[in-house]
């Protein structure tokens, strides 16, 4: 399995030098194509800094990362929208901040295609799709607030792959759902997830999460080290 | 809360999801700041742009007026038969033409032999009330282009022969008593008995086609008779005690000049009349005079209204950025959000600035309809003031003004919409804070702008133009300190007020801005309005109407911004105060202190707004004649 993420000796720090808080201290991770990782760890260890690198919207201040060939550290700003674009997607801890209010669940997951190279009908047809595979077809013309905490997070997870993205990440996606809504989500997710090939990143508090995923990574004051990861579902 | 959008549980056009859409939906889903903008964007450009067609109108009216009553100029001299006439009139034309151009319109050449008195009426002596009454014998060029023949007909020029053919308006014929076909006989001066020495028949009766036509000279025509040249000269050669009196009259065109070269019309009518009076030539007119007082009107009151369209260009300028501003950043969340979606940050720019510019476009359309209705509304009154006096000379002036205007706006949204994509792309990150210098600066450029535009109008009272400096200057240092007020409060509001604003001095800056200059607008229009009232000359009356309009227009947006960004405030600080109120703050004394800040803002700006208003009154306002 060839690397798609490869993160070496990754190193992030907020403020200047007077006021600088460490968030991550010299992670490493390798991630190959399809495979997932749950990362587990206190609140304030880093997790969502490590997505927020991971994702191109921070710039990491120290270390190697590199997926999909691109090095985010040396990267362009172009480079880095294509990589947010193209490369990953991002489903946000509170899923309405991944939504446009005033855009139906339709058009929410239209917005990352737009200029993505795809004819208007094959924009579309994808997105109906998905919003399918993900059990939204019938609230395809409702506005985000129309929709259940459950439906929110599935069309977050709809919008994250909207452009087919070969690496998805993922915060706290389970954090508002009771198990069985959660179950039933992260299975719909895995399906989609194993029909385009791509590998993820999901930030969790939940070790019965981690029964989804292929290994787990347990992040403590920015240090990360891997844990044994439970028996897979079902 | 919208369940769905488009009515029937379906969105429109979904898949044609584009930017300029994306950038429409955003800009109205919060349907609050979007109205805001729209009415700030529509008052922007419609009181500058209504003040200057007023202050078009104001000009072309007052001109059509100067010209309608004292357009005249003509050449009177006594001549003694038709070589002399001849050659008065080629002289004067000849001067006329080389100083004038076609300002002046010839209407033509006039003379008079009189007073001519009545002795017999058909055959019979005349009554006692006509042999008492006197006639003129006229000779008045082009007179058939500019009366109606009632009975009989003109004769055509140049026939003669046999019995004299005169005509004779209407109401000269009733009040002699004379009809169609009669014949008249009478001779000059003398007694009533004397005998006649003239006769002629009456073969046409007319009435002036148009009753203040210039043809007439101002007064309407009075008991001639009118007849061919031929003749009248004939009749001069039975001894007049007077010589026949000879009058080249000319009125100015308002075609071949316009309010803009009054001054100039004014030195070759003077001229004209220089060249042309000597001790046996009158020149009557009054047009140079009247028309350097026109001028000289109509530069201060033009200044004024220029004046006051900045003033109000600015201020909506001001407004403009700051409900844009508000809208903009109650969509940084998602703004963010595209750029984190990977959209490249120009796409994302797209959005953030078509979305007001389309909301600008709608407001734009209603602005410049809403300034037609409004110069529509303005003729239809009747007083004067006409949009019909408008020439396509006057539009490019204006046209450029509205473009500038627009251009400002447009640059102002695109920059702010710049502002509003160019941070951070995380969407669950806090908003970052405003760049305050920015904003200061922006105020202190505005008030450069204005004095820029003001300052040259201010050659005819330069003392003030220093003060007027002094305030602008004074103004931009009283908005940066609104802090003053606070320094003795020890309330609860008022601690919070003064940490507020010592935190960040220039948050209101914006509100505090376009507040001043409504109320220097406002106070500028009090001022002008005090001088005088509903006078009937159209410049005047064009000044009080653009006084009014740009007052209440500038005071009623100020209103909205001022609401618009206090209510934005009281949001933010609702949240700033979250643990505070969590921890026991009554939320009424945030609601007390925002009213403090409130308090000092409006005090310092209005303080501000009032002095420039003064003082921009004492230098650009014009005194009204008595």
């Amino acid at each position: 399995m060839s690397a798609l993420v490869r993160v070496s000796g990754l190193t992030h720090s907020y403020g200047s030098d007077s006021d600088r808080v460490l968030a991550l201290r010299h992670v490493d991770l390798a991630l190959g194509a399809g495979e997932r990782v749950a990362v587990m760890g206190r609140s304030g260890s880093g997790k969502t800094t490590l997505l927020n690198v991971l994702a191109g919207l921070e710039t990491p201040t120290g270390g190697l990362v590199e997926i999909a060939g691109l090095q985010l550290g040396q990267a362009t700003r172009r480079e880095r929208e294509a990589h947010r674009r193209g490369v990953t997607g991002y489903v946000w801890q509170r899923p309405e901040d991944g939504l446009l209010p005033g855009l139906t669940a339709l058009e929410n997951v239209l917005v990352p295609m737009v200029g993505s190279g795809r004819s208007r009908r094959e924009r579309v047809n994808r997105a109906v799709r998905l919003l399918g595979v993900l059990r939204l077809h019938e609230r395809v013309h409702d506005l985000p607030s129309r929709l259940s905490p459950e439906e929110t997070e599935r069309l977050a997870v709809a919008v994250a792959l909207a452009n087919g993205p070969r690496l998805l990440l993922a915060d706290e996606l389970t954090a508002s759902l009771d198990w069985a809504a959660a179950a039933e989500l992260l299975s719909d997710l895995l399906d989609a997830l194993e029909e385009i090939s791509a590998a993820a990143v999901v930030v969790t508090h939940d070790p019965r999460v981690a029964r989804y995923v292929d290994r787990v990574l347990l992040i403590s004051d920015g240090v990360a080290v891997p844990v044994p990861v439970p028996s897979p579902v079902g | 809360m919208r369940p769905t959008r488009g009515g029937r549980g379906t969105a429109r056009g979904e898949g044609g999801l584009s930017s300029r859409r994306l950038g429409w939906v955003q800009a109205t889903y919060r349907r609050g700041p979007a109205v805001a903008l729209w009415l700030c964007l529509a008052a922007a450009v419609a009181l500058p742009a209504l003040l200057l067609v007023v202050d078009a109108m104001a000009a072309e009216s007052g001109f059509a007026q100067t010209l309608d009553v004292a357009g005249g100029f003509s050449v009177r001299q006594d001549v003694s038969g038709v070589d002399a006439f001849d050659s008065l009139d080629h002289a004067v034309d000849a001067r006329a033409t080389a100083r004038a151009g076609t300002a002046l319109v010839r209407l033509g050449g006039l003379a008079a032999l009189g007073p001519l008195r009545v002795q017999t009426l058909r055959s019979a002596p005349a009554s006692a009330a006509v042999a008492r009454s006197t006639v003129t014998a006229v000779y008045a060029e082009h007179l058939a282009a500019h009366v109606t023949v009632v009975a009989g007909e003109l004769p055509p020029e140049g026939l003669a022969g046999g019995e004299t053919a005169v005509t004779m308006p209407l109401a000269a014929a009733d009040r002699l008593e004379m009809h169609l076909s009669d014949r008249v006989c009478g001779n000059f001066g003398g007694a009533a008995n004397a005998q006649a020495a003239w006769c002629a028949r009456i073969v046409g009766l007319w009435r002036p086609l148009v009753e203040n036509d210039p043809f007439w000279g101002g007064a309407p025509s009075g008991l001639e008779l009118a007849m061919g040249r031929f003749d009248l000269f004939e009749l001069a050669k039975l001894g007049p005690p007077h010589p026949l009196q000879a009058t080249i009259r000319y009125w100015a065109s308002r075609d071949a000049a316009t309010p803009g070269g009054a001054a100039a019309l004014a030195g070759s009518v003077a001229a004209l009349t220089a060249d042309l009076r000597s001790p046996q030539r009158q020149v009557i007119t009054r047009l140079d005079r009247s028309l350097l007082a026109f001028a000289a009107h109509e530069r201060r009151v033009s200044a004024a209204l220029d004046a006051l369209a900045a003033l109000v260009a600015v201020l909506g300028l001001g407004a403009v950025g700051l409900a844009a501003d508000r809208l903009l950043d109650g969509q940084r969340r998602e703004l963010a959000l595209l750029r984190a979606r990977g959209w490249a940050r120009e796409r994302a720019w797209l959005v953030a600035f078509e979305g007001p510019g389309l909301v600008g476009l709608t407001a734009a359309a209603a602005a410049i309809g809403g300034c037609l209705l409004a110069a529509a509304a303005l003729t239809a009154t009747g007083t004067g003031l006409s949009a019909l006096t408008l020439r396509p000379s006057d539009v490019p002036g204006m046209l450029a003004a509205v473009v500038v205007v627009a251009t400002a706006l447009v640059a102002l949204l695109a920059a702010l919409a710049a502002r509003a994509v160019w941070r951070d792309p995380r969407p669950s990150a806090p908003p970052a804070g405003r760049p305050q210098g920015a904003t200061a600066a922006a105020g202190a450029a505005a008030l450069i702008g204005i004095a820029a535009l003001v300052l040259p109008r201010l050659s005819d009272t330069p003392p003030a133009a220093p003060a007027l400096g002094v305030v602008l200057l004074a103004a931009a240092v009283a908005l940066g300190v609104p802090v003053a007020r606070l320094s003795r409060m020890a309330t609860v509001p008022g601690a919070l007020a003064r940490l507020q604003l010592e935190r960040r001095p220039v948050q209101h800056a914006g509100a505090a801005f376009v507040l001043m200059l409504a109320a220097a607008a406002a106070v500028f229009a009090a001022v002008g309005l005090g001088a005088g009232l509903a006078s009937e000359v159209p410049l005047w009356l064009a000044l009080d109407v653009g006084l009014a309009a740009g007052a209440v227009g500038g005071l009623l947006l100020a209103a909205a911004v001022h609401r618009v960004h206090f209510q934005s405030a009281e949001r933010r600080r609702r949240r700033e105060y979250g643990g505070l109120l969590a921890h026991g703050l009554p939320p009424g004394q945030v609601g007390r202190s925002l009213a403090v800040e409130q308090a000092v803002v409006a005090g310092t700006s209005l303080l501000a707004g009032c002095l420039l208003g003064v003082v921009l009154a004492l230098a650009v306002l014009p005194t009204r004649p008595a």
